[in-house]
């Protein structure tokens, strides 16, 4: 019951304790006190001052009384001492003499009269004073009947100030009415004691008659009197009460006295505003006073409230503050430390006392709560000064600057293996906070390890290092465990030991190319299955059955593999831990197992990728045989055997022959398709100790190592490498045949070196292609000479164009039957400086092989045709000049262009200019070649086909020829007429030619027997020593002008221009 | 121009007082009998007396004032002049002190010859005349500013 009750006030007084509730309260309290003090001091004031006036208005009235009652009395006097007088001597007399006495009151206030018994006035102070009162109610009275006492009236005239007039019986000696004695006096004369000092400016002295009518009354210098108003004399008795003053309404403390003796009533009266005055300012000093205390408390306890208040905030704020933080700390998983430094004498830090801690801080040390509180640092660690750890406490505490720390435990307490700490200051204690780090930096130690190994697979480090810096790092996270690589072979049937730490070598041995199978323990089926395969127990284990007993033997328990796999997800190998004890993996263990194969399947790949390209590097793509790069170390290693065992190498160069025509003819692909057909035969032909290598192009090197005998011994294998290359193929459904030319140079003979050895070789093979071909040539010295021509040939060459070295000579083409010379073959010459005249026969080869056929050809194109023009120019008439056009040049895309600028340069008519092709040019590129023939002759060029018969021409082809004429191979022409054979081809050819439409021109007719066989066969033109050798120019001149001269006759319409065949589209 | 201002109000001041004085020829001064050690007074002192303030002189000498008719002119010139108050001002202070028993008002004469009489009679008398009325067995009282 008394708890209820106590909750409740409780509920009560709760809020009512709130601060600004209180301070509110208080200020009202306050507010209370000071206007219930100051109305209270008011009030008693206010009743003191009312009570003062009371006083005051009683004192007044006290003292107007006795002065009333004194002025009265002396009055009364004077009408005795007159009465006396007239009753003794009678008349005005009396009056008189007694003012000479002096003993009336003075004049100026009092007037004395005297009066008969009649009413007359017989005597008086001031004459005229006095009218007659015969009638007067007063005298009437008197007359009456002795008073005893004197009478009092009031005298009111209109318009005169009132009067008091006093009388007396006078008695005559008879004692019958002898008259009356009056005294008069001003009524105003009652009132002049009015003193302002004690009455103030608004006081009141009236006199009244005893019925309240007013006789005079003062109030400061005001005088008034008959006002018809009457006063309340009961109400205006006295006491403590204010009326208003009936006659001029001013709040006034009264006080009413009635006269005695007389029907006279004296009424005084302090104004209330002035008796109250002083209390009034009092009253108002007061309020203000109070006013000002109210505002200044106010103001204070405002100030103090809301300061209070701020502080009741800031408390709970920090209250609130406190709350979360034990809440944050106690619910942290790291531990939090409260310490507060401990000084010396000397004010430094000599230890740190433990005074909070939160839960995880005391599960972190292993202790509770308690043991820690209270404790001291260096107690509870006894190795935090040496090991630096109190330094840096102290230096925080001192600086205020933080300090972290990350370390290592090495000790057996606290447990954790890697802590963390933060040590702050706040507040002036320090915050330590200690956070078992063990996980995360066992984590990092990993992540570093991998990346360490990542670096090594990608700086090339062979993959044994790398595989065993993988099982190390396997092996410390798991103690105990140990680790096994094992590769997949190229055929992936067998796993091959890859590497392997700490496993006992006998049983790496033996599952050293076991078979991958469904059932191979772990290993085997992990590779088999593509996925991870755990042996907890291997004893139990079902994959284990075959090798369960091995296992064992070794010490080996549990085995967990994991399959390795290459980035096409293709087994490459695979990861294992093998345990000494049963046991299986958490799933940590397996995601570091599978991070370990996913690093080690990087490195396998990588290593392969190495090996791949290594070898790519060193072998033809399309071939597989070596390239050049292997080459020479091929060759060195063979020289360096060969020396040590005093054996020669030989050194074969094979260049295909014609292979460019079968690569044009047939396109790339079968190209491609032969040369690797031929290296297949090449090396069936050579040893194991043999390399065969693929120079590039058609070009291949054979080194033939350990050849205990001369150069000859190896004729065999060239005979058989001839054999095999020439043997017949199908290449893309064509049959095909090809021929080689070999070179070869013998270590140590032909040079001791391999660029030596392969020069020469190269040099031999020269020459086996000069000499025709499909043959083999060993390397003598004077090939070298040749070549050595050969370069300073072409050398030549390079020089001869810029040096003008060359010339051309014109062979006159003559018709048949007219004799008539219808224009020149261009022949050049060479006319070297030193070597004297070369003949085309000797350097147009080497120009051909060095591309400097092209410019020279150019020249000869641009030379004749200049000539050309030079001879028309000249007057002769005109006839056309052939020029001969080379396999390159046939092929350059501008030769157009260039034969258009010729002509430009020139000016030549195209049609005085014919371009000479050979059979074999034209058909390397069918479609190009009639294509550029057809621009030719568009441009009125005249074509003509060289040695025709020698060639490989497609005779259907032929047929589409823009040529103008066919030039019989001088070969045909050399036995005429006796050989049938050549015979018959040259009449079939005069034959052809002239059934489609073309001229025939025998080449290199020399006898008369041979002219007179083709006129006989109608061939149509000749050209050879029989006529005329090649002349120069002006010879030529000379000749056509002698022609010209002595046969007049129709001018020949120029070049013997034959309207070329159209060709059948 | 202020300057010549006051000038004629000086001027033309006492020509009235000089007309005024002419015109009425009364020039009331207060009197002592030629016995009296009294020949000058302050005018306060003056005051003092006729308002019944001092009885006696600062050197002991007793004075004792003495008044004229209520209605004749001297009076009313007398206070006028040497006390600056009206007749009614002096009936006032008088009703006064008269009423509330503090004072009396002089005794008062009629006519210079009771006067005179009555200063022979007593040289502490002090009284006031015309000064024309001043004979031998009076002095006049030089009055100080």
């Amino acid at each position: 019951m008394k708890g209820k009750w106590r909750a409740r006030l409780r509920r009560i007084v709760r809020p009512v304790l709130e601060l600004p509730v209180l301070f509110a309260l208080l200020g009202v309290l306050l507010a209370t006190i000071i206007w219930g003090a100051t109305f209270y001091v008011i009030r008693l004031d206010g009743r003191s001052a009312v009570r003062l006036a009371g006083e005051s208005v009683l004192e007044l009235i006290d003292t107007y009384q006795a002065q009333m009652m004194a002025n009265l009395a002396a009055i009364d006097q004077t009408l005795k001492t007159v009465k006396y007088a007239f009753e003794l001597r009678g008349g005005h007399e009396a009056l008189l003499e007694l003012q000479e006495k002096g003993l009336l009151p003075p004049d100026f206030v009092f007037s004395v009269g005297i009066a008969d018994a009649r009413g007359a006035i017989i005597a008086s102070t001031r004459p005229g004073a006095y009218s007659s009162i015969a009638q007067a109610p007063y005298f009437l009275s008197h007359r009456k009947s002795e008073k005893g006492g004197p009478l009092a009236t009031a005298i009111r005239m209109p318009g005169m100030p009132a009067q008091m007039l006093f009388s007396r019986r006078l008695n005559l000696a008879d004692g019958s009415f002898g008259g009356i004695v009056m005294v008069t006096v001003a009524a105003d004369y009652f009132t002049s004691g009015y003193e302002r000092a004690r009455a103030g400016d608004h006081g009141l002295l009236a006199l009244l008659a005893a019925d309240g009518s007013l006789i005079t009354a003062r109030s400061g210098d005001t005088i008034w009197e008959d006002t018809g108003r009457r006063a309340d004399l009961q109400v205006l008795a006295g006491g403590d009460d204010v009326h208003s003053s009936p006659w001029d309404g001013v709040p006034r403390f009264f006080q009413t006295r009635f006269l005695f003796g007389y029907p006279l009533a004296i009424m005084v009266g302090l104004a209330e505003h002035e008796q109250l005055a002083a209390f009034e300012e009092r009253r108002r000093t007061h309020l203000w006073q109070a006013a000002v205390a109210t505002v200044v408390f106010g103001m204070l306890l405002f100030v103090l409230g809301r300061l209070s208040w701020q502080l009741m905030a800031t408390r709970l704020h920090t209250r609130k503050e406190q709350e979360i933080y034990y809440a944050a700390t106690n619910a942290s998983l790291d531990g939090f430390f409260i310490l507060k430094s401990l000084r010396g004498r000397d004010g430094k830090i000599i230890d740190f006392r433990a005074v909070d801690a939160n839960l995880s801080g005391a599960q972190l040390l292993g202790v509770s709560k308690a043991d820690i509180i209270g404790a001291t640092l260096a107690a509870v660690f006894p190795q935090v000064h040496a090991d630096g750890t109190f330094a840096e406490f102290v230096r925080v505490a001192e600086s205020g600057a933080p300090a972290e720390k990350e370390w290592e435990n090495t000790s057996s307490w606290p447990r954790a293996r890697w802590l963390y700490r933060q040590v702050l200051r706040v507040e002036g204690d320090l915050v330590v906070m200690l956070r078992d780090i063990t996980e995360r930096k066992q984590a990092e130690l990993l992540r570093a390890e991998q990346g360490r190994v990542l670096e090594m697979i990608a700086t090339g480090v062979p993959l044994e290092d790398v595989l065993g810096s993988l099982m190390l790092l396997v092996e410390t996270q798991f103690g105990g465990m140990k680790c096994s690589v094992l590769l997949l072979d190229a055929d992936g049937r067998r796993l091959r030991h890859g590497a392997a730490l700490s496993l006992p070598p006998a049983y790496v041995r033996a599952i050293d190319g076991i078979e991958i199978g469904p059932r191979v323990g772990s290993c085997g089926t992990a590779a088999y299955r593509k996925q991870p395969v755990i042996a907890g127990d291997i004893l139990n284990d079902p994959l284990w059955e075959e090798y369960r007993d091995l296992a064992v033997a070794h010490g080996l328990r549990a085995c967990w593999s994991v399959p390795i796999l290459s980035r096409d997800e293709d087994v490459v190998g695979t990861f294992a831990l093998y345990s000494p004890r049963p046991q299986l993996p958490d799933p940590a263990q397996m995601q570091l197992l599978d991070m370990v194969a996913r690093i080690a399947g990087i490195a396998i790949e990588r290593k392969r990728t190495e090996d791949r390209i290594r070898h790519m590097a060193h072998h033809d793509a399309l071939t597989g045989l070596p390239n050049r790069t292997l080459l020479d170390d091929r060759l060195h290693q063979a020289i360096l055997y060969a020396k040590r065992d005093r054996n020669q190498v030989a050194v074969v160069f094979v260049d295909l022959d014609n292979f460019k025509l079968i690569n044009d003819s047939l396109g790339h692909n079968a190209g491609d398709l032969l040369l690797k057909t031929v290296a297949e035969r090449m090396l069936r032909c050579v040893r194991g100790t043999d390399t065969v290598v693929r120079l590039g192009g058609d070009e291949f090197v054979i080194v033939l190592a350990d050849q205990t005998s001369g150069p000859d011994a190896v004729t065999p294998t060239l005979e058989k490498l001839l054999q095999v290359i020439g043997a017949p193929m199908t290449i893309d459904g064509h049959a095909l045949q090809i021929g080689a030319s070999l070179g070869i140079a013998t270590y140590p003979a032909d040079g001791g070196s391999p660029e030596m050895l392969l020069m020469n070789a190269d040099a031999a093979m020269y020459r086996a292609k000069d000499l025709g071909r499909n043959n083999y040539q060993f390397y003598t010295a004077e090939m070298n000479i040749r070549v050595q021509q050969k370069l300073d040939m072409q050398e030549g060459l390079r020089n001869a164009l810029a040096r003008d070295e060359f010339f051309l000579l014109y062979q006159p083409q003559v018709d048949m039957h007219s004799g008539r010379i219808f224009g020149a073959e261009a022949l050049i010459r060479w006319q070297h400086p030193h070597r004297g005249l070369i003949a085309p026969t000797q350097f147009i080869p080497a120009a051909e092989e060095c591309g400097l056929i092209v410019p020279i050809g150019d020249w000869v194109l641009r030379e004749a045709c200049r000539q050309n023009k030079a001879w028309q120019t000249a007057g002769l008439p005109p006839f056309v000049v052939a020029v001969n056009v080379s396999a390159r040049q046939f092929k350059d895309r501008n030769l157009v262009d260039k034969v258009r600028r010729a002509l430009q340069e020139s000016g030549l008519a195209p049609h005085c200019l014919e371009l000479e092709l050979t059979e074999s040019l034209i058909m390397q590129d069918l479609q190009q070649a009639v294509a550029t023939m057809r621009e030719l002759q568009a441009m009125g060029v005249q074509l003509s086909i060289d040695d025709f018969g020698t060639g490989y021409s497609s005779l259907s082809a032929l047929k589409n020829f823009p040529i103008t004429r066919l030039k019989l191979d001088r070969s045909f022409v050399r036995d005429l007429p006796a050989r049938e054979g050549d015979a018959a081809i040259a009449t079939a050819i005069i034959s052809l030619g002239h059934k489609l439409n073309l001229k025939v021109l025998a080449e290199g007719v020399e006898t008369e027997a041979q002219l007179e066989f083709l006129r006989a066969h109608e061939c149509d033109e000749l050209q050879g020593y029989y006529f005329s050798k090649p002349l120069p120019p002006e010879e030529i001149a000379a000749l056509v002008a002698g022609q010209a001269a002595a046969r007049p006759g129709p001018p020949d319409w120029g070049c013997g221009i034959r309207v070329p065949v159209l060709a059948e589209t | 121009m202020n300057f010549i201002r006051n000038t004629m109000r000086g001027v033309l001041a006492i020509g009235l007082a000089a007309l005024f004085a002419a015109g009425t020829q009364a020039q009331v001064v207060p009197v002592v009998s030629s016995a009296s050690p009294i020949s000058r007074l302050h005018v306060d002192q003056l005051a003092d007396i006729f308002l019944g303030k001092i009885e006696r002189l600062p050197d002991g000498t007793r004075v004792v004032p003495v008044d004229g008719p209520e209605n004749a002119p001297d009076r009313e010139a007398f206070y006028r002049r040497f006390l600056g108050r009206t007749p009614v001002q002096i009936r006032a202070y008088w009703s006064k002190l008269l009423f509330t028993g503090r004072g009396f008002p002089p005794r008062e004469v009629l006519g210079h010859d009771a006067l005179k009489a009555l200063l022979r009679e007593n040289p502490a008398f002090i009284g006031y005349m015309d000064a024309a009325a001043v004979d031998a067995s009076v002095k006049m009282v030089e009055v100080l500013q």
